[in-house]
């Protein structure tokens, strides 16, 4: 092959995937990739939307957060509620809502009788010292409501 | 970097369980869980939202209960939940990520 072919075939090899790639990156991006930030009342409004009564600091809940975890990367956050589990009476939905996040919503559990317990762990990333509010609402939409303070020295969000 | 899902568990965490009790059950799985706001390290760039969005349980084929996470969650995600034992059969863990990608493991039961 003589040079001068070389260097026609050559450029337009590269223009053409120059031509083919950005295409295909523009539809990579196109995903629903972008962070989005949720506030702590947007959380909180959604967790408690159309309850009939908002039980605040509930004596039926047992929360077991360390006060002072060594590392907000991996925070465990245990939950137990002393309420029945029977078709008639159970607990339908917990969840667990950081307050000073990014992004306040960890984890939402839809829960069904079949459970037999209302019992949660999870782990949560905390960005600081802030307090974790759990919400655990009951099948005739009664609000539970424990709120607990953490203090994170290195936190998890970057 | 390309990911490949392929690690994770769901166990009872209790062997010597009867027909009727109340068993705590433990679902893992390895994801890197990232949020959208940190960046990588080398390139300098962000890295994109890439989280896993949902848990389901299933029971013999019955929907027992679901978790919604958000990307507050921590990365490799670890729930315990309470299921009660209603006979032989087999439990099934079934998590899907926001682009679509699902990944299943299952558990025996054999209640004593």
């Amino acid at each position: 092959m003589k040079r001068r072919e070389f260097l026609q075939y050559t450029s337009f090899a590269l223009a053409a995937s120059l031509f083919v790639n950005v295409p295909l990156r523009a539809e990579d991006d196109d995903e629903d990739n972008e962070a989005i930030e949720i506030s702590f009342e947007e959380a909180y409004s959604e967790a408690t939307k159309g309850a009939k009564k908002v039980v605040k600091n509930a004596k039926e809940m047992k929360l077991n957060i360390p006060d002072a975890p060594e590392n907000g990367l991996v925070v465990p956050v245990e939950v137990e509620i002393d309420y029945p589990m029977t078709k008639e009476k159970y607990i339908k939905q917990i969840v667990v809502m950081p307050t000073k996040n990014k992004v306040n919503l960890a984890v939402t559990a839809n829960y069904t009788p079949a459970n037999g317990k209302a019992y949660l762990y999870v782990n949560v990333k905390l960005g600081g010292t802030q307090e974790v509010v759990v919400v655990a609402r009951t099948n005739d939409d009664v609000v539970f409501e424990k709120r607990k303070k953490v203090k994170v020295a290195l936190g998890g969000c970057g | 970097m390309k990911f490949v899902w392929r690690r994770g568990v769901i166990k009872p965490l209790r062997d010597d369980y009867k027909t009727g009790d109340v068993v705590i059950f433990q679902a893992i799985t390895i994801h890197p869980m990232d949020t959208g706001f940190q960046k990588d390290k080398h390139s300098g760039q962000l890295k994109p939202r890439f989280f896993v969005e949902t848990l389901d349980i299933y029971y013999n084929d019955k929907k027992v209960c679901n978790f919604a996470f958000e990307v507050s969650s921590s990365p490799n995600p670890k729930v315990k939940f309470p299921l009660k034992i209603e006979g032989p059969g087999t439990v099934k863990a079934v998590w899907t990520d926001n682009r679509g990608q699902t990944f299943t493991k299952t558990v025996k039961i054999n209640p004593k």
